[in-house]
């Protein structure tokens, strides 16, 4: 667990001390791959407290989620159409499902240690 | 794969993580909505529109300096910049109408109708009226004329043509038929603009048997405007330079 806290401050770190910023215009692009990223992330945690986290089905998550959002997000500029809202709803709508789902096994696991004791 | 391996792909995905949320994050966007081709036209012609602008200022700035060079110049040779505000004076009053001046142009009498009225008619269609001078003098402006008097009373950039009851009023002054505009410019381009088919004499005043004769002359005098200055209100603008 404490690994990748290391990395992702090691990684802050980096992103603060690099000398390039983001074009104004690829902004929206790189927002929703975040989001994409941040519901990876989720969805991993949630796989490995159930005991089922896969390494590889997580890392293809993460990168695909995040081309893929930020694909869609350019094709919906290319249209007119706001296509970047349906990226935003779905990994929103999971983050906050892999979160509510997350807190049930803490608090479950929490109370459990409680009775042992 | 055990547990020690996968780790350090956590690690490696946290590295990246943290790395494009800060980027993001130090980018410091303010959100500005889903760019949508409409509003994409939008920005590119207030683009546009700035470019041309700030084309046009650099323009006037050589053409300030173009003219600085010449009050320099003329210092140098003659000790003052009398000379060239002399010109400047001489090109702005050929604008403001004041001098009488000369040139090709075409003399356009109009007179009111001699036709018999047939019955059920007005009268009023006979007749030469202001609205039709203003018309007149307009499509004159259109084809390129430099100077335009009516009976002799010169039309300036505030000249006033208005309905007078039998006559017309110009610039206050009362003038009756027959009406005597005269127009400095290029004599064929005028009367061309006099004749032609769209024109509003052809379209409004051909029927009615309005009289116009249209002169093309190689040698016009144009009388100067003898009234008051009208300009009394009108001030420059703060910070308003040339043009």
């Amino acid at each position: 667990m404490i690994i990748p806290i290391i990395g992702l401050l090691l990684g802050i770190a980096i992103g603060i001390l690099f000398p390039a910023v983001i074009p104004v215009q690829y902004s929206s692009y790189m927002s929703v791959a975040i989001l994409a990223a941040l519901d990876s992330v989720f969805g991993g945690i949630r796989s490995s407290i159930e005991k089922t986290f896969n390494i590889e089905i997580f890392i293809s998550g993460f990168f695909g989620n995040a081309a893929l959002a930020a694909i869609l997000t350019y094709l919906g500029d290319q249209l007119g159409v706001p296509i970047y809202y349906a990226a935003i709803f779905a990994f929103g709508v999971r983050l906050f499902q892999n979160f509510a789902i997350i807190r049930r096994y803490l608090l479950m696991g929490l109370k459990k240690n409680n009775n042992k004791s | 794969m055990n547990r020690k391996a996968y780790v350090y792909y956590l690690f490696v995905l946290a590295v990246i993580m943290g790395f494009i949320t800060a980027i993001q994050l130090k980018s410091n966007f303010t959100y500005q909505g889903i760019v949508t081709i409409p509003k994409l036209l939008e920005l590119q012609n207030e683009i546009k529109n700035a470019e041309a602008e700030n084309k046009q200022l650099t323009e006037s700035i050589s053409e300030q300096a173009v003219k600085l060079a010449e009050y320099k110049a003329g210092v140098e040779s003659t000790g003052s910049a009398f000379g060239n505000m002399k010109n400047e004076l001489i090109t702005m009053r050929n604008y403001s109408n004041y001098d009488s001046i000369q040139g090709p142009g075409i003399i356009m009498t109009l007179n009111d109708s001699q036709q018999e009225i047939a019955e059920g008619e007005d009268i009023a269609w006979y007749l030469i009226h202001d609205i039709d001078i203003l018309e007149i003098v307009n499509e004159l402006r259109m084809a390129g004329a430099e100077a335009i008097s009516i009976n002799d009373e010169r039309v300036t950039a505030t000249t006033s043509i208005r309905c007078g009851g039998p006559t017309i009023n110009i610039d206050g002054k009362r003038h009756a038929v027959p009406f005597i505009i005269k127009a400095i410019g290029d004599p064929k381009a005028l009367e061309a603009s006099a004749i032609a088919p769209e024109s509003y004499i052809e379209l409004y005043m051909s029927y009615s048997g309005i009289q116009v004769k249209i002169l093309q002359v190689e040698k016009l005098s144009i009388e100067g405007y003898t009234g008051q200055d009208k300009l009394r209100y009108q001030r420059k603008t703060e910070g308003g330079g040339a043009k």
